[in-house]
């Protein structure tokens, strides 16, 4: 194919496949005073309007007694909940209900090179439930992948005791794009394949360690 | 009231229904609603919005657009054109706000998307998602606006420079450049040859 619109037309089938595989909203229904949000067919605006009715007299006293928050003022808080709540569910293994805890790790300055990372290196220590994955949230400094060559040839990687190696990340686009917009890398290790102990955080790339930090992992008690 | 709107074999005309759905007609805006949704959608995907997110965000303008249907009116141009300030204007919004919660969603989502990878996720999907990011990076933030309104969308050079308040002559010019971008992109990454491929 030649013609000047064929990146166009990619990105359009691309955008209407993606479309195609959103989940769906609640419908929107004329109602006597305005719109109102449907998410089953059959419902009209006066069952909605008793609805709404009840969930007033149910939520608004308490919320103005102060013992709860109104969903519209939770919202943001919610949908944050919702996602780290997802977190055990999706790992394989997990039972536990309760948010994950994100453990932020900044990597320490590498010797003698960059200028905006701590340059001291102590250790972090963490405490776990066993039954619940640890999510590490990696700082990592962008000038260190742009003076370097392609995000692929980075690494970073979790050694346990005996510098016996518990997990490694390879950096791709996704990485390389929340390094830049100076956000963390968000590493997953799921129940059961950590113990309690000092761990070692290493960056590296083409085998050389850029930096590391000391992590100790200990049980809850 | 429109007779025969329900399940037209042909695609109903919007401003007809936009004009109905302004005079009260509810079964009207129902149609109208439930056909510019997905519009919007693709308008929104192709600005660079999130797929998680687009939902909400068109549900927002959807509402926005119905509040002040009064001020539509069909002689100045298509009811799709018309909303695109207020969809445009809200993924400029989004994108400037962008602050700390924001920031930490986009980390767990990337988590959570990085395990769900590994189960029964429809990976047409998941392809069809990298394609998108893949590409809309490739443009500035004004290509994606002029693409995903005068090419994507079909609006005409002058609805779209009305939309997002700059010249016609400047939606083409755009639209050039982005085209080529777009291609050079689809050819960098192997898109081109991969489509060829499946035809």
């Amino acid at each position: 194919m030649t013609n000047e619109n064929e990146g166009v037309e990619i990105l359009r089938e691309a955008v209407d496949r993606v479309a195609a595989s959103l989940p769906e909203t609640p419908r929107l229904l004329a109602g006597e005073s305005g719109p109102i949000a449907v998410s089953w067919p059959s419902s009209r605006p006066r069952r909605l309007a008793a609805l709404a009715g009840v969930a007033l007299l149910v939520l608004g006293y308490p919320a103005y007694r102060g013992l709860v928050v109104l969903p519209r003022l939770a919202a943001e808080n919610a949908e944050l909940r919702t996602a780290l709540a997802a977190v055990p569910a999706a790992a394989p293994g997990t039972m536990a209900p309760a948010p994950v805890d994100l453990h932020l790790i900044t990597l320490p300055r590498p010797p003698g090179a960059l200028r905006s990372a701590p340059a001291t290196e102590e250790a972090t220590t963490i405490v776990f439930d066993r039954q619940e994955p640890v999510v590490l949230l990696v700082e990592v400094n962008p000038e260190w992948i742009d003076a370097g060559g392609p995000e692929s040839d980075y690494l970073l990687e979790l050694r346990g005791p005996g510098d016996r190696s518990v997990g490694s990340w390879h950096f791709g686009e996704d990485e390389k794009r929340l390094v830049d917009d100076h956000q963390g890398v968000p590493l997953l290790l799921p129940p059961g394949t950590f113990a309690a102990g000092t761990y070692e955080l290493r960056f590296s790339r083409a085998g050389e360690t850029l930096s590391a930090v000391s992590l100790e992992l200990a049980w809850e008690p | 009231m429109i007779e025969g709107i329900e399940r037209p074999s042909a695609p109903p005309d919007l401003e007809a229904l936009a004009d109905a759905a302004r005079g009260g007609d509810a079964a009207a805006t129902d149609l109208l609603l439930e056909l510019a949704r997905p519009k919007l959608a693709r308008t929104a995907l192709a600005l660079g919005v999130p797929p998680d997110e687009v939902p909400d965000l068109v549900q927002e303008v959807l509402l926005s657009g119905w509040r002040n249907l009064a001020r539509f009116s069909s002689s100045k141009g298509s009811f799709i054109g018309w909303m695109m300030p207020g969809l445009v204007g809200r993924v400029r919004n989004r994108t400037r706000a962008g602050g700390r919660r924001h920031r930490l969603l986009e980390r767990m989502r990337l988590l959570l998307g990085r395990i769900a990878h590994s189960g029964d996720e429809d990976h047409d999907a998941v392809e069809a998602r990298l394609t998108l990011k893949r590409l809309l990076r490739a443009l500035t933030a004004r290509q994606r606006e002029v693409v995903a309104l005068y090419e994507l969308d079909g609006l005409s050079a002058a609805e779209t420079a009305s939309a997002l308040e700059m010249s016609e002559a400047g939606v083409r010019s755009i639209a050039r450049d982005a085209r080529n971008r777009l291609k050079n992109e689809a050819r960098r990454l192997g898109l081109s040859a991969q489509r060829e491929g499946e035809a």
